[in-house]
């Protein structure tokens, strides 16, 4: 059995006491956790255009990173699997490479137009031949997590927003993903990959007509 | 240590897709201070993701809101923040009594702005500045050791309705969410 958050260990407990919340904490467990991903958080999920992402590296350095895509990104396989892609960065692998050595992720939903907030615990593990690789335009491979443990938060504190506009440099179908600026910038030119398409846009942009 | 004392997990992804001379270049501009645009980035923040690690390998991301203003720079390497009521886990604050390092994101939906830090973080009931805060539990001071911006292409435009009215204001009582209310609760 995989280890879970949930196990509260002896630091969840001395706070919990502390503050008198151990039949809270006992509540959540026993009424409000699930191990598996249900209609709702399916729906959830699917809807979302972002998500927030803990990885751990195994010298104990964790990091926060966003992840942000079209609705849909995020793909509910079954009840316990989810399935994200990794979409071109900055080239250190900074998540992706600490997967290679803690597989623990810890994911984030937060909707900011209808405050709400979902996490889920699980392990990840990157695919480079993944089928599901067709139906994501730009993706560099395919993040599947075998989902542990799904609590919703209270959305609260949540601050609530409205869409102005999705970024336009989510990979699409049929549309050239345009090259963020600090691309363009000649320092950094010759320091991208040579597999970025960016490389290629660039060098057609310079020709001259 | 430092995030960016890549291992060999991120080289080896680095190699492979080729971005070895990119990551190199930006390891080397990261830092361990705030400069004066990411002060009044930390300062006009009003929420904040935080990812912990437990001494099981165990991380999670936890979303922190308040007023802006609600994380202060203590000078330009340390951050301070408060816990606020929540739903009695401690889980984040818990994970930084066994291990102490935190990676910290601030997202700018309006301004399409991304921060990352990562520092050592203390947890303490007594910080001079609980005065400062109304109703905060404890203090969490955030030690930082890397400070670096995240290129905001993917960052969805998003604008402000309405801040969340349960963050703790000074001269009001703070609004209970309706869950604790729930009779399985009382007691």
């Amino acid at each position: 059995m995989p280890e879970k958050v949930h196990d509260y260990h002896g630091g969840n407990r001395y706070y919990q006491d502390r503050f008198d919340t151990r039949r809270l904490a006992d509540y959540i467990v026993e009424k409000r956790l699930q191990y598996k991903i249900d209609d709702a958080a399916k729906g959830f999920i699917e809807r979302a255009d972002m998500f927030f992402l803990a990885t751990c590296d195994h010298r104990g350095l964790p990091t926060c990173s966003y992840k942000g895509g079209d609705p849909g990104f995020i793909k509910v396989l079954d009840a316990h699997t989810l399935a994200f892609p990794n979409y071109d960065g900055n080239g250190k692998y900074q998540s992706m490479g600490n997967l290679l050595k803690n597989p623990n992720v810890g994911l984030l939903f937060v909707d900011f137009i209808d405050p709400e907030r979902m996490r889920v615990q699980g392990i990840a593990t990157a695919h480079e031949d993944d089928e599901l690789l067709d139906q994501y335009p730009g993706a560099q491979f395919m993040v599947r997590v075998e989902v542990t443990e799904v609590y919703a938060n209270c959305p609260r504190y949540v601050h609530k927003y409205q869409l102005v506009e999705r970024s336009a440099f989510v990979p699409r179908n049929g549309i050239e993903t345009p090259v963020p600026e600090w691309k363009k910038e000649p320092e950094r030119r010759p320091l991208l990959s040579e597999y970025d398409p960016a490389r290629e846009i660039l060098e057609a942009n310079d020709r001259p007509d | 240590m430092k995030v960016h004392d890549y291992h060999q997990g991120n080289l080896q992804l680095q190699e492979k897709f080729g971005t070895r001379k990119t990551a190199d270049v930006l390891a080397s501009w990261s830092t361990d201070r705030l400069g004066p645009d990411e002060r009044e980035m930390v300062k006009a923040a009003s929420m904040f993701f935080l990812a912990t690690c437990d001494s099981r390998g165990l991380p999670t991301v936890s979303y922190k809101g308040g007023e802006p203003g609600f994380v202060r720079v203590v000078d330009d390497g340390t951050i301070a923040f408060p816990n606020y009521d929540g739903k009695g886990k401690y889980q984040s604050m818990v994970n930084v009594l066994q291990n102490p390092n935190v990676g910290i994101l601030f997202i700018d939906f309006e301004g399409q702005l991304r921060l990352r830090l990562q520092g050592e973080a203390s947890i303490d009931d007594d910080d001079p500045l609980m005065t400062e805060y109304h109703e905060a539990q404890f203090i969490v001071r955030v030690k930082l050791t890397e400070s670096y911006r995240n290129c905001p292409s993917y960052i969805h435009k998003q604008a402000i309705v309405e801040p969340s009215d349960y963050t703790p204001k000074l001269g009001r009582a703070t609004p209970q969410p309706e869950w604790k209310s729930h009779p399985d609760l009382q007691g």
